[in-house]
């Protein structure tokens, strides 16, 4: 196991943090924390980076013991949200300082972690002198300079532009594969967690609510938070359960009457609004072409769609 | 590690103080021998006339340098934080700015010998006195607050006066109605700057002060000169009476921020 | 307009002396009011200097003001040196309680400077407190005469310029950004690591700011050096007082301020460079 963590209580002050948590993580395995802000997933990275001890609670990384170890002695590395380059060293020293630390600095090893994160040549630049896009491979290749068995990531991809984050994000996953680290990943945006773990780790108000492979928490959400974070499901209530419906599960041209309050055209298909005969309001998502707002339309889906809530 | 050095630090500043407020209380004539509880150097003081007089005059010169320095030094500061590029802007800095740092015996000698030259060439001022004094220390001060409103300034940057521009407001309503109002903290806290800098100053006031000008740091400079004396004890308790409980107040009022 | 209203006031009270004591330090002394002749002013040509002749043949000026920036050098490494700790003291106090021991810091400055030289003679004189608990304690017999030396002096100088150097190193602390120093926590550096290769470069400019905010102004200090340094100490600002006050040389006074600006002025151009 790369990391263990068991009955994890933290609070700040009067204010709950987290309440009992429990995780593992196997070798070179990639999970993301997701979660709204507040939900605890930033404070199990900082507790198990060692800058905040836990009021009751476990944390083993590599089968040791991590109670009283502070942040240096800690086997893993963290890579911050604000990339936390230090604006007074060139980029090369960025990288050598974990290096320099341990009495093991070498000046090829640095030049290979650049060349692994793309930024070969950089190595004299000043981190202001850098795209947001560049300080994030810079601060990769400096938490990853030791060889870490376990990367702790706090939105790595965060700050960066819409555009660049699919690529940096695929990067990443590349990364990880090729130096078989260990990756735990904090975000509160679904599609990155969606696209780039093994599996998601879905939080609520200082508590695991689910966890699983993507696809097998996308199509069986277990509560209705998780359904309605992860992709904007509808929720029915039939015969006093509710259940989750994907709008993309529902088909124009079924047995439901209903009429179209609104669209909106989202590239690659579209996001309609509809009022049912019954009252309820449902998303549906089709790839067009979409009818007309105020139109009337028939629904339907098949049964196997519906989700089961509990 | 750093909170022990903290803690020695306060030691190290508050000991001969604390020294002064409590000997303030002692009954013997020698300034910092316990002789018993008296209350006799506060009496006193209430009866020095010498020092009573000098601190009038200090604390009317400390407000009227205050004021005219916040005049001036806003005008500075919204010159430096507005006005852009302009000829001899580079030198305009660096004159605004040559008072925080310039050491007081230059800025004093200076001061005086302009006064003593424009008398020589205009009759005023005629001698030194209270109004020279007041004008040092109002350069003095202008530089602090020019610093302080410029720095607000630059930090509020130019959207709120643009927005007040575009709904139709006039320059003098926007310096009105926007900038004054947002620059307001800074000019207390530099009129409070001011007007403490003026009540500390021993040099300026030597140098740019006549006979009949003798401001209370300069009176205390020179009888310290003399030696301590225990009067100079109970009025520095009195100072710090003032000082804690308006700094409390500030505390407190900071604090519920 | 209003911009000629600044200027006018900048020139007049700032532009204006420093010429005039440029022009001063060009005359002659002589008996009667005013006591000194500027060639230059009655359009004499410049005449001969004789003040810079006096000042730069004379030893004595050129020592005094070696000893004065030595003075203020010390003092300001002093003010800086005891700014980083208390300043990082003080941003590990809880925040509820920061501004408390803030006021602390800066209370004993509401005494006044004067007075709180008056403190330090009361502390330090033969017959003063630290003396007489020493003898009490039984350590000493005979009083040490610790007043009117280099110590008592440069004890001195912390503790008037203290907050000049302490205010803007406790901005820069406070507005820094604490993941560096998690981040280097997390890359292994130790506490005295962490602080040598984050801490204190990332904050360097103010450290340098209070350094020469301090030394500047403490290169020309007349009071302290003169309640509480030893009497026969040279100092440039000790040298500026007695030649206007008791020799009434006013062309000298001009002179050697000229010659005290002359070499503060790298200093003070480093300063105005450094963005506040």
């Amino acid at each position: 196991m790369s990391l263990l963590v068991e009955g994890l209580f933290k609070r700040f002050g009067d204010v709950p943090a987290l309440e009992g948590v429990s995780l593992a993580v196997a070798q070179g395995e990639f999970v993301s924390l997701l979660g709204r802000s507040g939900s605890g997933k930033s404070t199990i990275l900082r507790l198990v980076a060692g800058f905040e001890a836990p009021d009751a609670g476990r944390i083993a990384i590599e089968g040791r013991d991590m109670a009283g170890l502070p942040p240096q002695a800690r086997p893993c590395a963290m890579m911050f949200q604000s990339y936390a380059l230090f604006p007074h060293l060139s980029v090369h020293e960025n990288v050598a300082y974990g290096l320099r630390r341990a009495g093991q600095y070498d000046a090829g090893r640095v030049e290979e972690l650049l060349r692994l994160v793309g930024m070969a040549g950089y190595g004299a630049r000043r981190p202001a002198q850098l795209s947001g896009g560049q300080q994030q491979r810079v601060a990769l290749a400096r938490a990853l300079a030791r060889r870490p068995p376990l990367l702790l990531l706090d939105e790595p991809l965060a700050a960066l532009d819409a555009g660049l984050r699919a690529a940096t994000g695929a990067e990443l996953r590349r990364l990880q594969r090729e130096t078989g680290t260990s990756f735990v990943l904090v975000t509160h945006d679904q599609a990155e967690a969606l696209a780039l773990s093994d599996r998601i780790v879905l939080l609520e108000g200082g508590r695991i609510v689910q966890q699983g492979p993507p696809a097998e928490v996308y199509a069986r959400p277990a509560t209705r938070f998780v359904a309605e974070f992860l992709g904007a499901a509808n929720i029915l209530t039939e015969g006093g359960r509710e259940y989750a419906l994907r709008p993309e599960d529902i088909r124009l041209g079924g047995e439901l009457p209903a009429q179209v309050l609104s669209r909106q055209f989202r590239g690659e298909s579209w996001m309609l609004e509809c009022l049912t005969g019954d009252g309820r309001v449902l998303r549906v998502s089709t790839p067009g072409p979409a009818p007309m707002e105020g139109n009337a339309v028939m629904l339907g889906w098949p049964a196997t769609a519906l989700a089961p809530l509990s | 590690m750093t909170r022990l050095v903290l803690a020695l630090g306060l030691v190290f500043l508050w000991a001969p103080v604390a020294l002064l407020a409590g000997f303030a209380f002692s009954d013997a004539r020698q300034p910092f021998l316990w002789g018993g509880f008296s209350l006799r150097w506060f009496q006193a003081l209430a009866r020095n006339e010498r020092l009573l007089e000098a601190a009038f005059l200090s604390l009317s010169v400390a407000a009227g340098a205050a004021t005219l320095a916040v005049l001036a030094g806003g005008v500075l500061g919204w010159v430096l934080a507005r006005q852009g590029r302009f000829a001899g802007r580079p030198l305009f800095g660096a004159l605004a700015a040559a008072p925080l740092v310039l050491p007081e015996v230059v800025t004093g000698l200076s001061l005086l010998l302009l006064f003593v030259v424009l008398e020589q060439f205009t009759g005023w001022p005629q001698g030194r006195g209270v109004a020279t004094v007041l004008l040092a220390h109002a350069s003095l001060g202008a530089a602090y607050v020019g610093v302080l409103v410029q720095a607000r300034l630059a930090a509020l940057g130019r959207v709120l006066e643009d927005a007040a521009a575009d709904l139709g407001a006039s320059p003098l309503a926007i310096f009105r109605t926007v900038t004054l109002p947002l620059i307001l903290p800074s000019l207390a806290g530099g009129w409070g700057l001011a007007f403490l800098l003026s009540l500390d100053d021993v040099v300026l006031a030597s140098f740019t002060g006549g006979p009949g000008a003798t401001t209370l740091p300069v009176l205390l400079f020179s009888q310290l000169r003399m030696g301590p004396t225990p009067e100079a004890n109970a009025l520095a308790f009195i100072l710090l009476a003032v000082a804690v409980p308006l700094g409390g107040l500030f505390c407190w009022w900071r604090g519920g921020k | 307009m209003i911009r000629a209203i600044a200027a006018l006031w900048l020139a007049l009270l700032v532009g204006a002396p420093l010429l005039v004591v440029a022009a001063m330090s060009l005359g002659v002394p002589v008996d009667g009011l005013p006591p000194y002749r500027i060639p230059l002013l009655a359009g004499e040509g410049m005449g001969e200097a004789e003040a810079w002749s006096v000042l730069t043949e004379d030893g004595h000026f050129l020592w005094a003001l070696w000893r004065s920036l030595w003075l203020a050098g010390v003092s300001a490494l002093g003010c800086v040196a005891l700014s980083y700790p208390m300043a990082l003291g003080l941003l590990r106090v809880p925040p509820r309680r920061r501004m408390a021991v803030l006021g602390l810091v800066l209370l004993p400055f509401t005494v006044g400077f004067v007075l709180r030289m008056a403190g330090w003679v009361g502390l330090l004189r033969d017959s003063g407190l630290v003396n007489q608990a020493l003898i009490g304690l039984g350590l000493i017999t005979d009083p040490l005469p610790m007043l009117y030396s280099e110590g008592a002096m440069l004890a001195g100088m912390i503790h008037g310029y203290l907050p000049f150097a302490f205010m803007p190193v406790l901005a820069a602390l406070s507005a820094r950004d604490p993941a560096l120093e998690q981040a280097a926590a997390d890359l292994g550096a130790g506490r005295l690591t962490i602080f040598r290769t984050v801490t204190l470069p990332v904050t360097a400019r103010a450290g340098l700011a209070g350094f020469l905010l301090v030394f500047i102004p403490a290169a020309g200090e007349f009071v302290i050096p003169e309640l509480l340094g030893p009497p026969e100490a040279l100092l440039a600002g000790r040298a500026i007082w007695q030649e206007f006050f008791s020799s009434r040389d006013w062309p000298l006074a001009a002179a050697a301020s000229m010659a005290l600006l002359g070499v503060l002025i790298l200093p003070i151009l480093l300063w105005q460079r450094a963005p506040r």
